[in-house]
């Protein structure tokens, strides 16, 4: 029984640091972000990563013609609300979305007439005593799509 | 009882300091830029993260009802005996996934088998040990005659190698790979469209893959320091070269509330095209497909 008992503290013990100390994200988003329902296909554009308290981080992904997207966000909560930006990837970089104007909230839909490049920008808030801490925490974006039918082909822009 | 417990308790710290240290390295790496280009501890990161459509998006944007499938596309599975380099392995690997895709897409799941062999013959030299692939081949057997659990089967295999490349940071194979996948998509698609002008619609759903392209190609630039990245970095520019022909028509995005959850972004930049830069587009992509699958280079022949 004492040796039983040894050999568990023992197990136990030898395993701590590696649970202790692992941080990976790279499935971050697909464990915790909200999806959309089954109609919607999972984009390989997804991405998740560790977030320090009031740091911003953007990635760029393409979105065809014709599809409507589904883009989810979540973070840890003691990064408090995550902010979700999306800009148009060219040199102007225009905003298109920012959901500090709907209440952080976090997920949304949206449908594009022509495939383009986008920019997502996440952003975690500055903690309130302005006490910057090296914590780090997960970060998930989650994409879906699906297909809404044909392109915007409103213009004859094809051929001679 | 004690003594034990005094080993064991220094033991677990001496792990943990070495947890620590080893963690420490990959502390800098936060946000959603690979370590590379990681700016300093600036709270701002300033480089983009790129991110590129998988190849079974990318075919299944293009893929419209009136295109047939067609035979002989594919890369021949004789061929894999040709391919004795990490970079032959791994662009060949991407080609042979971009193939299951198209394959399994148009339902064609008769030689589907023998395609995945070769990918996972490929994955194991490349030392990509996805999980349960045992598990994955007893699925395929039992599912050769359902299309969509075989969509489910590759596209989990794709996904699978994905993500052991990003957790082990072998982020420059998957550059290597997603150049394969892309080429080989980009020439099967291409092939599809026999008659120009009566497929209008799937040609102008090609060209918009230039952006799917640059993306991938501003990935790959991280890793330009890695011979086998760069050899695929001139593949892609070579492609690159001959998207940046299409005329592009300015405009600006329109964005437009649909209901409370969704947006509409109307408008924006749109890409003009003609027969002749299509045909010479195709015809660059068919050339480099060739030296990919056949293991050659333009310049070296």
């Amino acid at each position: 029984m004492k040796d039983k008992f040894k050999y568990l503290i023992f197990t136990f013990l030898f395993f701590l640091p590696f649970f202790a100390f692992s941080q990976n994200c790279t499935n971050y988003h697909i464990e915790n972000c909200r999806w959309a329902d089954r109609t919607f296909l999972y984009s390989r554009q997804s991405k998740s990563a560790l977030f320090k308290q009031g740091m911003s981080s953007e990635f760029s992904i393409v979105v065809y013609g014709g599809e409507e997207y589904y883009i989810s966000v979540d973070g840890h909560r003691k990064l408090g609300d995550i902010r979700l930006q999306i800009f148009e990837d060219d040199d102007q970089k225009t905003q298109l979305y920012d959901n500090a104007e709907f209440k952080y909230e976090k997920f949304f839909f949206f449908k594009v007439s022509r495939t383009r490049k986008l920019i997502i920008e996440v952003s975690s808030k500055k903690p309130e005593n302005d006490k910057t801490s090296d914590e780090k925490y997960c970060v998930g974006v989650l994409i879906e799509f699906r297909d809404t039918g044909t392109p915007d082909e409103s213009e004859e822009d094809i051929g001679f | 009882m004690i003594r034990w417990f005094i080993f064991i308790l220094l033991f677990t710290s001496l792990c943990c300091t070495s947890c620590q240290s080893t963690d420490k390295k990959k502390e800098e790496s936060t946000g959603f830029q690979t370590e590379s280009e990681t700016p300093g501890d600036s709270l701002k990161e300033s480089s983009v993260y790129y991110r590129f459509p998988s190849a079974k998006e990318m075919l299944s944007y293009i893929k419209t009802e009136d295109l047939r499938y067609r035979t002989g596309l594919v890369n021949q599975v004789e061929h894999l005996e040709r391919y004795h380099s990490t970079r032959a392995k791994a662009l060949n690997l991407g080609v042979y996934l971009a193939d299951l895709s198209y394959m399994i897409l148009f339902g064609k799941t008769q030689e589907i088998k023998e395609y995945f062999n070769v990918v996972f013959n490929l994955s194991a030299e490349l030392r990509i040990n996805v999980p349960h692939e045992e598990r994955l081949l007893e699925n395929i057997s039992n599912n050769v005659n359902n299309p969509d659990s075989l969509i489910q089967i590759a596209d989990q295999y794709h996904t699978d190698i994905i993500d052991y490349l990003l957790k082990t940071d072998k982020e420059k194979t998957l550059a290597v790979i997603s150049t394969g996948t892309y080429v080989e998509g980009l020439y099967i698609a291409s092939h599809l469209i026999s008659d120009y002008s009566s497929r209008e619609s799937a040609v102008k759903k090609i060209v918009d893959q230039k952006h799917a392209f640059k993306n991938l190609t501003k990935f790959a630039k991280d890793f330009s320091t890695d011979l086998n990245t760069r050899y695929s970095l001139d593949y892609l520019e070579r492609i690159n070269n001959y998207f940046e022909k299409f005329p592009v028509i300015k405009e600006e995005t329109d964005v437009k509330r649909e209901n409370d959850s969704t947006i509409i972004f109307e408008g924006g930049d749109s890409i003009k095209i003609t027969k002749e830069h299509f045909k010479n587009l195709k015809a660059e992509v068919t050339q480099i497909r060739q030296e990919i699958i056949l293991n050659y280079k333009k310049s070296l022949q």
